[in-house]
């Protein structure tokens, strides 16, 4: 499997997995932006992508001896959320800062829907290869 | 995926739930009798967070967390006093009890309220969106 679909697709995935999983901390943050006491979340993607990236890089691919046992995938291992620190802490010892998250949450959505496309165009790529190499 | 659609829907009905309190505040401005034989009482709520159960447990606490009201209570703080003799809820000096209701700070915890909802419908578009758009690498 993996050497019909390459490392691409499986780097795409987890940086998928990774941007979803921020975007549920943006989320959380921005329902959380008037609970006194609540410290803005988040994960530093660029950090988590390449641990994830390096982790798999030296780890040994298991053995499959049962045809149902699963190959290779994307799926992120465990992750590290840090408590963000802001400027505009108020009295109620909240740090969520509104317009931040705002601007967190549609630039990691735009990221999200770019990793989506550059999937899609590495599975047409592959379609491309299963309907005309015979040609 | 579902877990955030779970918690902007969470705050969205906080956010309600509050701008139900703020309204009901606005509407007792002048309410000097309550079943409890005392004038009305400012309400507030209290938010409190919401642990989700997810991946992103770090050492058995959630990390992943939305929001909910856990109470609704009410302000203590002193009873305006105006002086108004002909009024029948008028003590023997004259003064007349109203709620302790400050019209400004409701207004400003409204247009608060508001832009919070809004914030919330925001992050629960961007979360269609992205839904979206992961299927649509399925063509």
């Amino acid at each position: 499997m993996s050497n019909l679909f390459g490392k691409t697709i499986t780097i795409l995935q987890t940086a998928m997995d990774l941007r979803y999983m921020k975007h549920k901390l943006i989320t959380s943050n921005i329902a959380n932006a008037e609970t006194p006491g609540y410290k803005a979340k988040d994960i530093r993607f660029e950090v988590e992508l390449k641990k994830e990236v390096e982790q798999r890089k030296g780890s040994i691919v298991p053995v499959k001896t049962h045809p149902l046992h699963m190959g290779e995938s994307g799926a992120v291992g465990s992750v590290t959320v840090i408590e963000r620190g802001s400027a505009t802490k108020g009295l109620d010892g909240n740090t969520v800062n509104i317009d931040e998250e705002i601007v967190r949450l549609s630039e990691n959505a735009t990221m999200y829907s770019m990793l989506a496309k550059l999937i899609k165009h590495k599975f047409s790529h592959l379609m491309t290869a299963i309907k005309e190499g015979g040609k | 995926m579902f877990d955030s659609f779970a918690i902007s829907a969470q705050a969205l009905t906080s956010q309600r739930i509050r701008l139900n309190v703020i309204a009901s505040n606005l509407a007792n401005m002048n309410t000097t009798r309550t079943p409890e034989g005392t004038p009305y009482r400012r309400r507030d709520v209290v938010f409190s967070t919401y642990p989700f159960e997810d991946a992103l447990r770090v050492a058995g606490r959630s990390t992943l967390t939305g929001v909910r009201v856990v109470d609704v209570v009410e302000d203590a703080r002193p009873f305006r006093m105006v002086y108004d003799p002909s009024h029948p809820d008028a003590n023997e000096e004259g003064y007349v009890m109203y709620p302790n209701v400050n019209p400004l700070e409701e207004m400003v915890n409204m247009m608060t309220a508001v832009r919070s909802y809004e914030a919330n419908v925001s992050a629960l578009k961007a979360t269609k969106a992205m839904i979206s758009k992961a299927l649509e690498i399925i063509t």
